[in-house]
């Protein structure tokens, strides 16, 4: 699958066009590299806001950097009721093991959670919902060891059921045991480019 | 019965619960799509833009009696005011919503809204001043809210009104319970956030707009009704809830305050109820921030 940018980001990226594509793989986790700083969770976020456009026909699942916060007291139980209102969840094959992972804190309310509580429940959500592509910034971060198995896990299932996997990951040896597309980004004078 | 025949005013009855529906209804959306709980008509600057054309309606010779009545004159200087802001934002409109609703943008809006409300506030002491030196009549009820002037022809607006707005919240809540957790996870389920946001903020301000035309300014009432009715586990785990039947509830909360107001007078004068619920808003949002620390508060504020 491909992704083509025609100078149609500048305004995530401070007035800067960006060039070239993503070809993105199968069986491979297609990681987005480049110096801090340089618009990628930006053109993530870009993607994801026009996914209609770049991703007609195809049902994607994002686990974002930003922490999930709510101006009420709701569980991470009562986001997964108001999804299933919302869609039918495609529950994915792994989606009960790491609910159980998640099951001591499920029923406590989004803000009391500590940040890697926070980002197992938005990897959890991912799971449950389900999708064709897996758009996942920094999935790595606040998370303890035994997360990180669980997530590593994740994403070795999602490999093998055949789903596309973008990810931004800072640090890469979380990753390296995975083959691994590389996407690189750089920037050349007012440009960026990416591929 | 014959007690409540002579005790209760109907018209004002319905009257007052419309306004403190559309004021929570107003507090609850500008919150959500803020992700702020401080946010509120009152707090982004709504309540003030719109003391502004109650001013002029006021205080242009002979437009009130044109137009039907102060409230009516008020509502539509409202109306063409908010055309003219919808129409001198039209191009930039896009830029400057993403900006507002993020994280910053936010911050900086609350902010604004403050400065806004009491840059509103001087205009108006200044104008009280004048009037007190020339010896005028001040329509002093103008900073307090108040049921008092309501006529049945309010309610041939505020009733559909009020019917459209829970037709539309029914159609929206679900989006605006999933945007809870913050645009970014909102696009993430493919939901437009921004058209969502938009609509949400329109609603805020016209219900605010036309709660201060006809009845004048309930400050804080917005910010409070909100985080009152999440004390109470019905509202606190389900957006949907509180957007739904929060605003019945603080409806006949200030229509029962208001009727009290009415019944039990001071030395033959009424307290204005927007006087009473100003102190008890304000009082309850003390205990609640000392009560929690303010920590959440704090944190969204930041």
């Amino acid at each position: 699958m491909k992704i083509s940018f025609k100078n149609s980001i500048q305004p995530f990226l401070n007035g800067v066009s960006i060039k070239g594509e993503i070809n993105l793989k199968k069986d491979y986790i297609n990681l987005i590299l480049g110096e801090n700083g340089i618009g990628k969770s930006s053109i993530l976020y870009f993607l994801i806001k026009n996914q209609n456009k770049f991703f007609s026909n195809i049902d994607i699942s994002v686990v974002s950097q930003k922490r999930l916060e709510t101006i009420n007291h709701l569980s991470g139980n009562g986001l997964l009721d108001l999804y299933r209102k919302l869609e039918r969840p495609k529950s994915l094959s792994l989606y009960e093991e790491i609910k159980d992972a998640c099951d001591s804190f499920l029923h406590m309310p989004i803000n009391e959670l500590s940040g890697g509580q926070n980002q197992m429940l938005k990897i959890l959500f991912s799971a449950y919902k389900g999708g064709d592509l897996f758009i996942f910034d920094e999935p790595f971060q606040y998370l303890d060891q035994n997360f990180q198995k669980l997530l590593r896990n994740y994403l070795e299932s999602l490999i093998k059921d055949k789903k596309y996997i973008l990810l931004v990951e800072h640090q890469k040896t979380m990753v390296n045991p995975f083959d691994l597309n590389i996407i690189s980004m750089r920037e050349e004078g007012d440009k960026i480019w990416i591929g | 019965m014959d007690w409540i025949n002579e005790n209760i005013d109907i018209v004002r009855f319905i009257t007052s619960f419309i306004g403190g529906a559309f004021l929570t209804i107003a507090g609850s959306i500008t919150q959500l799509i803020g992700g702020n709980v401080l946010a509120s008509p009152s707090t982004l600057g709504m309540n003030a833009l719109a003391v502004v054309f109650v001013m002029l309606s006021y205080f242009i010779p002979g437009l009130s009696d044109f137009l039907g009545g102060p409230e009516w004159c008020s509502l539509i200087l409202f109306h063409i005011g908010m055309m003219i802001f919808l129409f001198l934002l039209k191009d930039d409109r896009k830029k400057i919503m993403t900006e507002i609703w993020s994280g910053e943008g936010m911050a900086k809006v609350l902010i604004f809204g403050l400065a806004f409300n009491l840059f509103i506030g001087a205009i108006f002491s200044i104008i009280q001043f004048l009037f007190m030196a020339y010896n005028l009549d001040f329509p002093s009820g103008l900073w307090f809210g108040s049921f008092k002037q309501v006529r049945m022809d309010f309610l041939y607006f505020l009733i559909p009104l009020f019917v459209f707005c829970i037709i539309l919240l029914k159609k929206m809540s679900l989006h605006l319970s999933l945007l809870n957790f913050g645009s970014e996870f909102a696009y993430g389920l493919n939901i437009n956030a921004l058209r969502i946001q938009k609509k949400a903020f329109i609603l805020a301000l016209y219900l605010s707009g036309v709660v201060i035309s006809f009845f004048g300014v309930f400050s804080f009432l917005g910010l409070v009704f909100p985080h009152l009715l999440r004390q109470v586990s019905f509202f606190k785990n389900n957006m949907e809830n509180e957007l739904l039947f929060g605003p019945v509830i603080c409806g006949l909360f200030l229509a029962v305050l208001d009727q009290l107001t009415y019944v039990f007078l001071i030395e033959g004068a009424e307290v204005p109820v927007g006087m009473l619920s100003g102190i008890i808003g304000t009082f309850f949002l003390m205990a609640h921030l000392v009560k929690s620390r303010g920590s959440k508060v704090l944190s969204f504020a930041k």
